[in-house]
This record gives structure tokens, sequence and C-alpha cells, in this order.
């Protein structure tokens, strides 16, 4: 059985400069995947290529076995790979509840339909709030989007994510610019999209503590090629992350 | 504003009694006065106002912005125009003009979008000013059919020419705009079209076809813009080149932005208030050399009212009502 995802030797430069260097990589289903690596790394651009915002400079993309290299965002959204953004990405002048609501939409027959009056198809509405309810948003969900916290405009990100119904989530950062006190229950929804719902997640983020708590599988990029991929305790171990991942400090507190 | 629930009482609510009394003050009109300088006024505000409502759904609704909207009315109203006075005024070339409008109308919105969507906001806009213009350039030029610059008159049948017919025929006219629009809108291919206009990369993440919806709108509103063409002719009985005049576009943008865009209603408030701005300021060209140049005035105007109602009279008087609301729910 091929794995859910997989890229093989995927390139990308940027005027002429390699950000990524022929990145070769497998997700398997149901599994829980992160991203490491410092700034500049090209873990964004990996990420944006994965979920097609990007098209590589070579190599290839495979979903299910399937070539989507050349696949736009929609039609891979529709495939079942759904991705969350860095920089929070909502409809800031409509409510928390149309929202997700039009994430539900988008799995409906209803997409086409000029006629009905959209406040009148209850069953989106219902399944809208379940969403926001699974995200802790269902208090909200007649406000403008553009009023809540970035903890809650983050979480919104995800009720809408998880409104498409994806098998594979991308979420870039998830926990990025939140306040501290919202990221335990931001790390507690995502644990239970993973766990309860069985999706695949495919994660960025920094907060390395968070990444260990939650991943089965880490990967590492530096310098545009992937430095190590396997489990959290075996990642820990490796010298070459830790000289790579801490830098210079390690090497402060290797004389030191 | 969409954004309200439906209230579930039984009360007839403020919004509703005023817009009933301005209908039953529509409808009366006509008997009120007979001055036709009025009732042309009024037949005037009427199209216009569904002109520019076609226009607050690109503007407005989905978030784009076009400089040829003037194409579609300058192609509804010489298309009758033309069919009329060839033909003569009866019924059928009529009705037979009024349906060719629609399929071209489609057509040409169909042809435009395929061009110009793959491009985005400025570039769009240029793109449609490209095909305004060089619509209006052909109309000038095509002086055998057109008649140029001059333009020309043609007759109609004798039901069309009673100016209470037209009135009544235009008001229905913009109320079945208003209706449809307003349905549309309210529909889940509207909403998605509001989704592009709010975060167009974020509709497209959704897995919303953008390119798509933002066609639909452009069929949608062309279509209703090429009607009140239609009705524009049908209430002057002349065409000319001014009807496709990038002017014509402006005048549309500048209705929606003072009524108020994405409210549908702001259309039909700013075609009534650059009218009333327009005549009274005229009417003083008399007593000062100034009031000839009306524009100049009316370009103040403007600017204070982006200035101090920048989501326009329709949208600032929504707002204040639910700043109200909000100090006073027990009262609503």
């Amino acid at each position: 059985m091929p794995a859910l995802l997989e890229t093989k030797g995927i390139t990308m430069r940027f005027n002429g400069q390699a950000v990524l260097d022929g990145v070769s990589w497998q997700v398997e289903e149901g599994s829980f995947k992160s991203i490491i690596g410092p700034n500049g790394a090209g873990k964004t651009t990996f990420f944006n290529i994965i979920s097609g915002q990007l098209k590589p400079s070579g190599g290839q993309v495979l979903y299910r076995g399937r070539d989507i290299t050349g696949e736009p965002t929609h039609v891979r959204a529709k495939m079942g790979i759904g991705r969350s953004f860095q920089i929070t990405s909502v409809f800031p002048n409509l409510t928390v509840s149309e929202n997700v609501r039009l994430a539900v939409q988008t799995a409906t027959n209803l997409r086409l339909n000029f006629w009905q009056d959209y406040r009148k198809l209850g069953a989106l509405q219902d399944q809208a709030h379940q969403y926001l309810a699974m995200t802790r948003l269902h208090e909200k969900g007649s406000q403008l989007a553009k009023n809540l916290t970035l903890g809650e405009k983050r979480k919104l990100e995800l009720a809408m994510l998880l409104a498409l119904e994806p098998e594979v989530l991308l979420l870039d950062e998830p926990t990025a610019g939140m306040a501290l006190e919202e990221v335990p229950s931001m790390v507690e929804v995502i644990r239970n999209v993973h766990r309860q719902r069985k999706r695949t997640v495919l994660m960025v983020e920094h907060k390395i503590d968070l990444v260990l708590d939650l991943s089965d599988s880490i990967a590492v990029l530096f310098n545009g090629t992937l430095l190590a991929d396997g489990p959290p305790a075996e990642i820990v171990r490796n010298g070459k992350v830790q000289a790579a991942y801490l830098g210079g400090l390690y090497e402060q507190y290797a004389q030191g | 504003m969409p954004l309200k629930r439906p209230s579930r009482s039984s009360q007839i609510s403020p919004s509703t009694a005023i817009k009933t009394l301005l209908l039953g003050a529509a409808i009366a009109f006509p008997y009120l006065t007979d001055a036709r300088l009025y009732m042309v006024a009024a037949i005037d505000v009427f199209i216009m106002a569904a002109f520019a409502m076609s226009y607050d759904l690109l503007l407005g609704f989905t978030g784009i912005v076009s400089f040829g909207h003037a194409l579609f009315f300058g192609l509804g109203a010489y298309l009758v125009a033309i069919v009329m006075k060839s033909s003569g005024a009866s019924w059928l070339p009529f009705l037979a003009a009024v349906l060719l409008t629609v399929v071209l109308a489609v057509g040409l919105a169909g042809l435009i979008g395929v061009l110009s969507l793959r491009v985005r906001d400025v570039y769009f806009a240029m793109v449609t000013l490209a095909f305004g213009e060089l619509f209006a350039i052909g109309v000038e030029k095509w002086r055998t059919v057109t008649g140029g610059s001059d333009g020309f008159n043609f007759r109609l049948p004798e039901f069309l020419i009673d100016k209470n017919h037209v009135y009544f025929l235009s008001l229905f006219f913009m109320l079945a705009s208003l209706l449809i629009l307003r349905r549309f809108v309210n529909s889940p291919v509207g909403r998605v079209l509001l989704a592009i206009r709010e975060n167009e990369p974020r509709a497209q993440a959704l897995g919303y076809n953008t390119l798509h919806y933002k066609q639909i709108s452009i069929l949608v509103s062309g279509t209703v813009a090429s009607l009140a063409g239609v009705m524009w002719a049908v209430a002057h009985r002349f065409v000319s080149t001014e009807l496709p005049s990038l002017n014509r576009t402006i005048d549309a943008l500048l209705m929606t932005i003072i009524g108020g865009t994405g409210t549908l209603y702001g259309g039909i408030v700013g075609s009534l208030t650059m009218r009333v701005i327009h005549d009274v300021l005229s009417g003083f060209s008399s007593s000062h050399i100034i009031f000839n140049r009306w524009l100049l005035i009316f370009g103040l105007i403007y600017i204070l009212i982006v200035l101090f109602f920048p989501a326009g009279i329709i949208g600032s008087a929504a707002k204040m009502i639910g700043r109200w609301k909000e100090r006073h729910p027990q009262i609503s």
C-alpha cells in the first residue's frame, strides 16, 4: 500500500537559489507528523508545495499514489487535503458561524444553488454549529470574525478546516501568535481531531515541547534538505539535529 | 445588511414599515403630480437605481471593480432602438429585441469574464475599461447603424408611450431587480460571492472555484444592467453615445458608494440622492454661474459623504441602528 502522502525529490528554486533541494518523504495514513527546522529551512515552502499554493521547480507530490503536483489548491481541497494558514485567514466581515457554514457548503451539492435563502438551509447551520462546538467556539457564532481574539481566529480556522472533512490536515503553526493561556485548549482540540476523528495530521510548529507531545513522527528540515525523519525519541537523541537546531547555542553549551 | 438574522416576531419591524411607506409614496406619486419634469426624473431614478444595484453586485458583493459596466446598459438600449427603428412600432420586434438583449448580454458577459477574470484588481478594472471603451467607440463610429454621436429617435408601441405606463413599468422593473438580486445574494452562491469579496484565497482553499463564481456574478450583473438599458431606451425613445460611455459607469459607481456598497438598497438611495443633488444644483444655475458646473459642487458633496459616511448612507444608517440596538437591547 502506498503512503497517504509522499514527495519525491522536491526541489524549489527562487531566483536560482535552492530553498528546497530534493526532499523525498512520506506520511502514513493515520499518523501525526510534524516538520521542524530553524527559520529559513524551507518548512513553509514545503508546506505550500504540498497544499498546492506553490508549484515545485522539480519533483513530485503524490497523494494515495496519484501524482497531484499540477493540481490547483481547490482540487486538492476536494481530494481531502485541507490546510490552515500561518497568517490567520478568515472572512473578517462575516459572522463566525457563516465562516464555518461556507466551509460546510463546499461539501454539499448546493454549490450552484442561487435561489434558496441560505438562512433556511438549517442542516448546514446545524453542521456548522457542530464544528464550532468541537473547537469550543459555539458561544461566538453570531460575532463578526474580525472581532475575535487571535487565538479564537485560529480555532475558527481549524473549525473551517474540519468542516471540509479532510483526510489530511495541514496545520501551519497552529499556535503561532496565540496568548499563552489559549495554547492548551488548542492542543486539546488538535489532539481530539487526530485521535477521535482519526485524521492524519501534518504540522509545522516552532514550540518544540508541543511537537514532541503530539507527534508520532518528526521530520527535520535544514537548509532545504531533510536532515532526519523518525519518532520523537530518536529525533531528540540525534546529534546532527541538535547541532542544526540548537545551532550556536549548542556549541556554547559544548564549550561551557 | 445581510448579516442580521430574520426577526421571528410577528410585529412589523420599523424597516418594513419604512419600505412600505416609501413604496406607497412611489405608487401614489403619479397621482399627486402630473408635472412631466418630475415624472421623467422619477423614471430615471428607478432605472439608474436598477443599474446601480447591478453594479453593487460586482462592487459590493463580489469585490470586483468594473469600468465597463455601461457596455451592457448601452447594449440593451441600442439593440431595442435599432430594432424598433427598422421594424416600426409593434410588440413582436420589441419583445424579440428584449430577448436578444438578454442573450447577447449573457454572451458578452461570458466573453468578458473569460478574458478578464484571469487578472485581478486594478488589472481587471483596466481590461473592463478597454472593453467598455471599445464598445463606446464602436457605437460612435458605426454611423450608418447608430447615427454616431447625434444618436437617433425611434417609435414604440402605443402602450409604452404613456408616461404613467412607463412610470409604473420602471418602478416594477426596479423592484423586480431588487427582489431578484436580493434573493441571489442570499443564496448559497451569493454567500460564496461575499466570501470572495472578503478573502478570495481563503475561498479557494475551501474548495470553491472562485473564477466560476465571479463569472456568474458578471453574468447576472450584466443581464440586469442590459435590461436597465432597455428600460432607458423605452423611457426616452432616444439613444446616443452618452449611454455606453464611461461616465455612466462612473455614475453607477458613485451611486453605489453614496448609497452604501453591499446593501443593494444603496443603489436606490444613491440614484435618488444624485438626481436630487443634480436637479437642485442645476436649478440655481440662473442665480450664479458656478451652478452650471454642478459636478464641481457634487464632487465636494461626494468627498464629504465618503469622509464622514464611508459605509454610504444605507451602510452608515444600518451601523448606527445596530449600535443603538446594542445599547438598548430591551426595546428591540
